[in-house]
Order: structure tokens, then sequence, then C-alpha cells
């Protein structure tokens, strides 16, 4: 019983206590809102995306089987392990007026698999019948009704006349998939040559792990006859049987440092309002309150705190975190995050005013009588006399005289400040153009390339293309004579077809990317495995390989040196082929170099090439870099010149540059959220500590004031004590968090984002030392504003009132 | 000649019916180099007093005039200014810079005004109210009656026009008292100070050279 009433004694005084000191209130409030709003975002943003995923998913297959005959996928109909499978064709893009078509093929629009929805009508049964989008309609000037005809005029030449069975949803913009029936599948002259795919989900295979998936669906695929390097797992399938520990230990460590952040502003606020409290805590011990009563009622108000302002930053983050992801909202997943989050801010608060309350019940009565606490002073002054007694002189004298509350505030500003700075670094050396960039664009505005109607079209493959040198001299020529092109890359990749016995692949399309002289004098320090004998290289009989990993990823074995290999190719008269032996493996590095011409797996000299050719281009690209000012007239003249050679086709940077924009601008938010957030974090921190510093002083400043020091040498004196806390952090931070983004840029740009180039965050370097310059100047002013309210008299007797 | 000239004071809190008159039209004239006493009970209005006469507080209605010059005609800055070069302040609770030295917190008054201590006069207070070794000491460290002296000494050293001490024994033992109050007399006449102490003891008042009662904001009796 007495028990209940020293309770309830203690909770309405913690009440109480509460509603006196408002301000205190806020700052705990504030930080807890934004831990909490900050940590449920977070949490819902990774969980709504792995249900996002998941749903997707749910609509996708999990496996595809490629290049089958009929029998192959009766085969696979009758697989009992197979719970859906979908056939698809899929035929030769087909340019027209402006977009281009692609036809398909499918045995039925499943939700399971979800390949296309139809808005009206069915699919095509007859081979006459096609259903198509009704925006590939409107391009056409025909009407979209399921009875109406339409005429499709293909890349062979071909013109057919169809009736529309239905209309597909969706809205394309340059590109169009077109339905046809069965019988067209097996008959029409679109996809009659066109080998089957099946699109697949297998029984139980979210419940198998990563491993046994990919084998099952393997083992399957080679029960139906199918070359391994036919089946294709979906990878972001797999993905989600395995826990990505990059993305829990991303999340794990922003959940961290926010987590840590929320620990450092409450406890600083508790200390300090511990601190500033050692008299009235004293004379509470002097009227006979216990240690463990003087604990409760400190950590009551912080109990009291947290249930007041958790739930709402609970509720504000689940507004922020369904906006941000709604595709990704689940109220099961919410339900369990808002659990955690409680308990995790319940315990963060808790651990965060153990310390404070510890002292607060470590307060003996007699200190109730002093002044300050006994043990914060040394004895005596150990070196000078007299120190300087300049305001500036006792700002820095008052501001050392507590190490730990100046580490404190020093260590959540420096914190919040060193992530700032490094997101700034990260968005600061992250050069947009350069990412657009990226790949052919690195150096050009535009690149031309073969189109892939003609590849198709091209009874010889790509060297029958590359023998009717449509790059040649002449062609690149005439673009060079365009206004404002400056220069003109040809790059160089010999398509041919390989035979590869040991492992049963036949036929195989594939590039060899031609080195010049200079390229194979380097070519030494790409060396991973074998030699690089240049005399025997020159000889044509020897060939090197690049990316094996993705070979061995790819196909389930890896080339070893001394392979042999059977190459085709068109010699300029007729298919020639030539064996040729793996002389030597390349590290990633020359992938990574040679991102924008590697396209296949081997690499060999030009010279021994051309020797087996009687034609002399081996340009599979042409990058054109341009005068800025000249690129729009340049892109309009280019596309006159590949308009008249349908075997080519025209790629821009504009088109590029739109795409990766809106890309980064999107990691952009994000990040500089995330900053925004832990630089508030910090700023809390920072006003808490000048607030309570000023606050907490009230009656020495009235002190100083009475003997003669004037206002304008106290504001000198606070603006001391906060430039020194400032410089300091201002000088960690840029320090710790510049060399941070700095080996971030490095690390980034090392494991191929070439984008990223170092370049010091200037601008927001400068925001943050105005916006931390200018919170202790405004506080400092407001506060002996508020101060010199109340007249000198008053505030000299003291902190008691 | 009169360093300290203070008539007509009033000071009123509230209005009509609650009206307090905390201070209700007083006059008072102190001469160079006297030991004025102010006695009262608590809540007499004494310290309100004390406080106008160190432009601590503003009077409702009145005049202060220190050295023939109006505290009231200064402004806010003028007044902190001339309060650290011509009032010298000593406070019950001692009022002390915790983190500031015996000796830095006895010369903060000259070096907030940018000047330097003039040494012979520090070393003679110093000497005088035994403070010798306790220089380095922080206040913590010191005991109440060595702060008081520490207080006195920051009171004397910018050789202000007047002293103004309130309740400077209120915390101290009879025995410190007595020494204190010994010490602030023997100040007054080896400085030639004029100081002007606060005091409900009568005892205490008794060893002023002159002693001012005060009743519910008003002089009863100067002695």
């Amino acid at each position: 019983m007495s028990n209940k009433i020293s309770k309830d004694m203690i909770s309405t005084m913690s009440k109480s206590s509460l509603k006196t000191s408002r301000l205190r209130n806020i700052f705990v409030m504030i930080t807890i809102i934004l831990a909490s709003s900050l940590l449920t975002v977070i949490l819902m943003f990774a969980a709504g995306q792995n249900e996002k995923t998941k749903r997707d998913l749910s609509h996708a297959q999990q496996v595809g089987y490629y290049n089958l005959n009929e029998e192959q996928v009766e085969k696979l109909k009758n697989d009992e392990r197979i719970a859906y499978q979908v056939e698809v064709k899929t035929g030769t893009v087909s340019e027209m007026n402006g977009f281009s078509v692609i036809p398909y093929y499918v045995s039925e629009l499943t939700d399971q698999i979800r390949i296309a929805e139809l808005e009206s009508g069915n699919l095509p049964q007859k081979e006459n019948e096609i259903a198509v989008q009704k925006s590939m309609l409107e391009k056409l000037n025909v009407k979209s009704e399921v009875g109406n005809e339409v005429t499709l005029k293909f890349y062979d030449g071909n013109e057919e006349t169809f009736i529309i069975s239905g209309i597909i949803k969706g809205e394309g913009k340059n590109q169009f998939a077109v339905f046809f029936s069965e019988d067209y599948a097996l008959n029409g002259s679109q996809l009659k040559d066109s080998p089957f795919e099946v699109y697949a989900k297998i029984y139980g295979a979210t419940e198998m792990n990563e491993e046994d998936c990919k084998e099952c669906m393997y083992l399957i695929g080679s029960d139906a006859g199918i070359e391994r390097k036919y089946v294709s797992p979906s990878k972001a399938f797999l993905d989600t049987l395995s826990i990505n520990s990059q993305q829990v230990l991303t999340y794990g460590i922003v959940g961290a440092v926010i987590l840590l952040a929320c620990v450092l502003v409450i406890y600083g606020v508790f200390y300090l309002s511990v601190i500033g409290r050692i008299h009235q805590f004293g004379q509470l011990r002097t009227i006979g309150m216990t240690k463990k009563q003087m604990k409760k009622f400190v950590s009551k108000e912080g109990r009291l705190l947290f249930l007041k302002s958790a739930p709402i930053g609970i509720f504000i983050g689940i507004i922020v975190g369904y906006f941000i992801l709604p595709e990704g909202f689940s109220i099961v997943n919410t339900l369990i995050i808002v659990a955690c989050v409680f308990v995790v801010i319940y315990l963060i608060t808790m651990i965060s005013i153990t310390k404070p309350s510890k002292i607060a019940s470590n307060v003996s009565p007699i200190e109730a009588l002093r002044y300050t606490p006994q043990d914060t002073m040394k004895n005596k002054a150990n070196k000078k006399v007299c120190r300087n007694l300049s305001p500036i002189g006792l700002g820095i004298m008052n501001f050392s005289k507590n190490k730990k509350k100046a580490t404190i505030t020093m260590l959540s500003l420096g914190l919040g400040g060193i992530l700032f700075i490094t997101a700034a670094t990260y968005m600061s050396s992250f050069d947009k153009a350069d990412y657009s960039r990226q790949g052919y664009f690195k150096d050009a505005e535009f690149y031309i390339q073969y189109s892939e109607s003609a590849t198709e079209l091209e009874e010889n493959g790509t060297s029958g293309i590359q023998a009717k040198s449509p790059m040649d001299d002449s062609f690149v020529q005439e673009i060079e004579n365009i206004d404002g092109v400056e220069k003109v890359t040809e790059v160089k990749n010999f398509g041919i077809s390989y035979d590869f016995p040991e492992h049963s692949e036949y036929n195989n399309d594939d590039y060899i990317l031609p080195l010049n002289e200079e390229q194979i004098k380097n070519i030494d320090k790409y060396i991973e495995t074998g030699t690089v004998d240049y005399d025997k290289l020159m000889t044509g009989n020897y060939i090197l390989v690049a990316d094996n990993g993705n070979v061995e990823e790819i196909y389930g074995w890896k080339f070893n040196i001394g392979d042999k290999i059977t190459i085709h190719y068109f010699d300029g008269n007729k298919m020639a082929e030539r064996e040729v032996e793996v002389l030597g493996t390349l590290s990633h590095d020359f992938v990574l170099d040679n991102s924008s011409s590697l396209e296949g797996w081997f690499v060999m000299p030009e010279k021994p090439i051309l020797n087996w050719l009687t034609y002399d281009s081996l340009n599979a690209q042409i990058l054109i870099s341009t005068d800025e000012s000249k690129t729009e007239q340049v892109g309009a003249e280019l596309e006159q010149i590949v308009a008249e050679r349908p075997e080519l086709s025209l790629e821009t940077l504009a088109e590029s540059t739109e795409i990766h924009n809106a890309e980064a601008d999107r990691v952009f938010g994000a990040i500089s959220g995330l900053a925004i957030f832990i630089m508030m974090f910090s700023i809390l921190s920072m006003m808490n500590t000048l607030i309570t510093n000023i606050v907490t002083r009230k009656q020495e400043l009235a002190m100083l004031e009475s003997i003669g020091m004037s206002k304008s040498q106290i504001r000198k004196m606070l603006l001391g004590e906060s430039l020194l806390l400032v410089i300091a952090t201002v000088g960690v931070t840029l320090t710790i968090g510049t060399l941070c983004g700095y080996f971030l840029c490095n690390m980034l740009y090392n494991n191929g984002m070439y984008y990223m180039s170092f370049k010091f965050p200037t601008v927001f370097t400068v925001a943050y030392v105005v916006v931390l310059t200018l919170v202790p100047l405004v506080i400092t002013i407001a506060s002996m504003k508020s101060f010199s309210k109340e007249a000198l008299v008053e505030r000299l007797r003291g902190m008691d009132n | 000649m009169s360093i300290l000239n203070a008539t007509h004071l009033k000071k009123y809190y509230g209005q009509n019916e609650s009206l307090v008159k905390a201070l209700d039209d007083v006059s008072v004239k102190v001469e160079k180099g006297q030991f004025v006493a102010i006695i009262g009970t608590s809540g007499s209005g004494k310290s309100t007093l004390l406080n106008m006469l160190g432009g601590l507080d503003n009077p409702t209605s009145g005049n202060v005039e220190i050295e023939s010059r109006n505290l009231e005609k200064m402004s806010e800055e003028e007044l902190t200014v001339f309060r650290r070069r011509r009032i010298g302040f000593i406070f019950q609770n001692y009022n002390l810079i915790p983190y500031l030295t015996a000796y830095e917190n006895i010369v903060l008054p000259v070096r907030l005004d940018n000047k330097r201590e003039d040494k012979s006069l520090l070393n003679e207070i110093v000497k005088f109210l035994e403070l010798d070794g306790k220089l380095a000491n922080y206040p913590s460290h010191l005991s109440g009656g060595q702060q008081q002296r520490v207080a006195i000494a920051r009171a004397l050293i910018s050789k202000p026009a007047i002293i103004l001490a309130d309740e400077p024994t209120g915390n101290l033992d009879t025995n410190t008292s007595d020494k204190v109050i010994d010490l602030l007399k023997m100040t007054s006449k080896k400085f030639n100070q004029t100081i002007v102490m606060i005091t409900h003891n009568p005892e205490i008042a008794e060893k002023a050279d002159v002693k001012i009662r005060i009743e519910d904001g008003k002089i009863l009796v100067k002695e």
C-alpha cells in the first residue's frame, strides 16, 4: 500500500516536472519522433521492397527455357515438377514508320506468369488474328476496336493484314508487342522459324534454397534435352531465396547509426537536464527521497516522454513509408515493424537515461547547498596565476571545464556531420553527366551499331553484314564531314559463331575483340592464367578469353588453356571455319577497362583476323563526339544518314541522359533525405547543449552582470564558447567526413562506377558551416533577450526560482 | 561630501488592492568613508533598497545619485560599466564564479574593464584579508569565510566609490561573521572606503558608523 502511495507521488512529481521544463521535453520528444519515424521509414522501405519484389515475382516466371523444339516443349509440358508454364515464341523486331514491332506468340495469358493483359477481346485463335496495343493502332491510324483490320509491313518485306481479336493493356511508346495465334506461330512468316521458349514456375521453388532450386531448374531442362545455356533461371527470383547480406548490412548500418545518434541526443538532453537540476535533486534527497526513488523519478520522465512521442513518430513513419513505396505496403509487415520500432526506441530511451538517472540518484543532500557539484573542479589551478579573463577567454574556460559535456555534444554533432559530409561528397562526386555517359557514351554523344533486324535478316550472321562494310571508311568520312563532329571512334568487333565440342556447344553466336599492336603489347598486365606469346597470337591460331567468370555463371563450365574451339565467319566470299586454341584468360580488370567495346568472350590481334578476310573493316560501332553547341544539329544529320542504311541504328546520349538523370535524382533524393534527418539530430543536440548551457548559468551570468560585465561582453563570452564547439566540430567533421567521402568515391570507382570522381562538396560544406555558426548565434541572442525580460535582481536570486 | 544620495525612492508592485509598497518614499544620504548598516526584518524592504542603490533594480520613482551621477539617466550599458568601475558588491552567497580561481575572481572586474589590476593594491588587500596562499584555489575549495573574503577583495580591487554588501554574513557562523564584519569595518577605515551593508542582525549593525532601520518600506530611525 505504502509502495503505491510513493509510486503515485513519484508519478505526480514526474508529470509536474515535465510541465515545468518544456524546452527539454520538446528536445527529447523531437529526437524520439525523428528516430522512430526514421526507423519506421527505413524498415518499411526495406520490407516494402521485398514485398514488392515478391508480388512482382508472383506474376513472373522462375525459369525460362529457350531455343526449344516442339519435342522439348512437349516434354516440359509433361514434367510434373513444373507448376505453371507458358509457351512463347518471339520474332524479329520490325521497324515501322517511327516505331518498332516485336511479334509474339503466347499459349495463354495467366496471372501466374503475366506476360500481358487483355483490355478487351481475346487472344488470337485464327492464323489471321492479332492482339495489339491501343497506342500502336493510334500510330497506324486504325480505330482500336476488335474486328478491325490492320496491315503490318515486316522487316523482311512481307506485308500482311490481320483482324484485331483483342486489345492489350499498356501504353507503349516506340516499341510494341504484337500477339499472334498458335497457328500463326507454327506457320506464319514472322514466327514459324523462331524457336519456342517456355516460361515456368516450379513446384515448391519458394521453399527451396538457392542452389537446390537452380539445380532443379537445370535438371528439368536436361531431362527435356535442353542444353544448360538455354536454361535461364530468374536471378531476381533466386535472390529472394537467399538473404542478401549486402542489403542487410546496409540497412543494419543505417539503422545502427540512427540509433546511436538517437542515444547520444537523448542521453545528452537528459544528462544536461539532470546536471541542471542537481540543486533540486539535492533538496529532494534532503527531505528523504531514496536513491531508488530518485532513479525512478528520472526514468519515469523518460518513459512519459517516450509514450507521448513514439506513437507520433511511428505514425509519421508509416505515412511517409507508405508514400515512398505504396506498391510494397503490407498491413502485416507494418504491424510487425510498428512493434519492433516501439520496443527498440523504448529500449534506446531507457538506455539513454540510465546514466543520467544514476547521476541523479547519486546526488548527496549536501549538494543542494552548493552552487556547483564539487567534483567538477580541481583543488587548484596548476599553471598560470591568472588566465586570460577576456570574455572570449572566459568562454573557452567554461567550455573546457566540463569536458564530458563537450565531448557528448561533439560526438553527436560530429557523427551527424561526418555522415552529412560523406553523403554530400558522394553527391558532389557523382558526375551526372558521366553517369549517363557510361558504356558507349563515355566520350561520345551518339553511337551507331548494326540494327537487330538487319542482323536477323543476314544469313551469314554479323560478319555477313560486316563484309558489306556499311561502316567503312567512306561512311566514317561522311560523318566526320558533318559540321560540329569533333571525333569519330571506330569500335571493332568481329562477329563469329563458335563450336566447342568438349561441352557440346555448337553454332553459338559471339564476337572476337580485335586488338591493335599497342593493345596487344599492354595485354600482359591483364593475364589471369596462361601466357601471352606475341608470336603465337599473331599466327591467328590462338585466342584469349575474357570474362571467364561470367562464362562459368552462364554455362556451368569455364574455358581452359589449351581448349580447342572452332570459329565460323563470313570471309567475304563464303562461310569459313578455323580452329583456334585458348592461350590465356584475362582478368576482370580487362572487362572493366574495355566495357565499351567488349561484346563477346574472345580477344585476339586484329592483324591475323584481317588476313582471313577479303574485307578490311571490322567496325561494329561508330562513336561520335560533337561540339557541344552543335550536338542537336549533328543528331538531325546523323538520323538522316542512318535512315538511308536500314542495317544501322542510331542511339543518342540525350535519351540515355533522360533515363539516367531520373535514376540519379531518385538516389540523391533518398541520400539527402537521410543526411538531412541525421543533421537534424545533430543540430538538435547542439541546440540543447547551448540552451541548457545558457539557461543553467542564468544566475552566474547575472552575477557577472552585477559585477560589471556588460551585455556585449557576456554575448561575446557565450559566443566564444559556442564558437569553440563549432570550430572543433567543423574540424572533426570536415577532416573525417571528407576522408570517408574520398574513400567511398575511390571504392566505388574501383568497382566500375567510373562516374564517381572525388569532388569536395563546397556548397554543402559552406551551408553546413553557416548553419552551425548561425544556430549558436541565434540561440545566444534569443536567450539573452529572454533573460533581459527578467530583472537582474530576480536572476541573481538564483536557479531555485 | 556625500557619495550616495538617494531621494524619494519608491518601489511598488501590483495595483489597487494588491498593491505592495516594497519601498515607500525612502531617502538616504551616505558620506565618504562611512560604514552604514541598514537593518530590518525579513521583508522590510532592505534588500530592495540596496538593489536600487546599486542600480540592479529600477525604482518606480525617485533618484539615486552616486558621486553626483544619476543612475536613472544612464543607459543599461552605461550603468553596467559604471557598476564595474564605481560600485562593489558583496553578496550573502558570495557569488564567486566557480571555474575561476580566487585570484581570477578578485581581478575579474578590472580585467573586464580591459585594464590590469594595481599589483600593490592587490597585494595589500590580499594581505589584509589574509588570503595569501589561497589565491590559486577554486571557490569550492575555500571555506565560507574565505569565499566571503575573496568577494570583499573583488569589491575592493577596482577602488569603487561605494561597496554594497547584502547580508554578507548570512551564510557564516558567528565566529566567522564577527571576523568578516571587523574586516569590513577595518577596510572602511584603512581604505577610506564607503560601505553600505544590510543585515537583520542588530549586533552586527551595532558595529557600523551609521544605522538605518527600515520597516514596511519606510525608514524608521537613522542613528
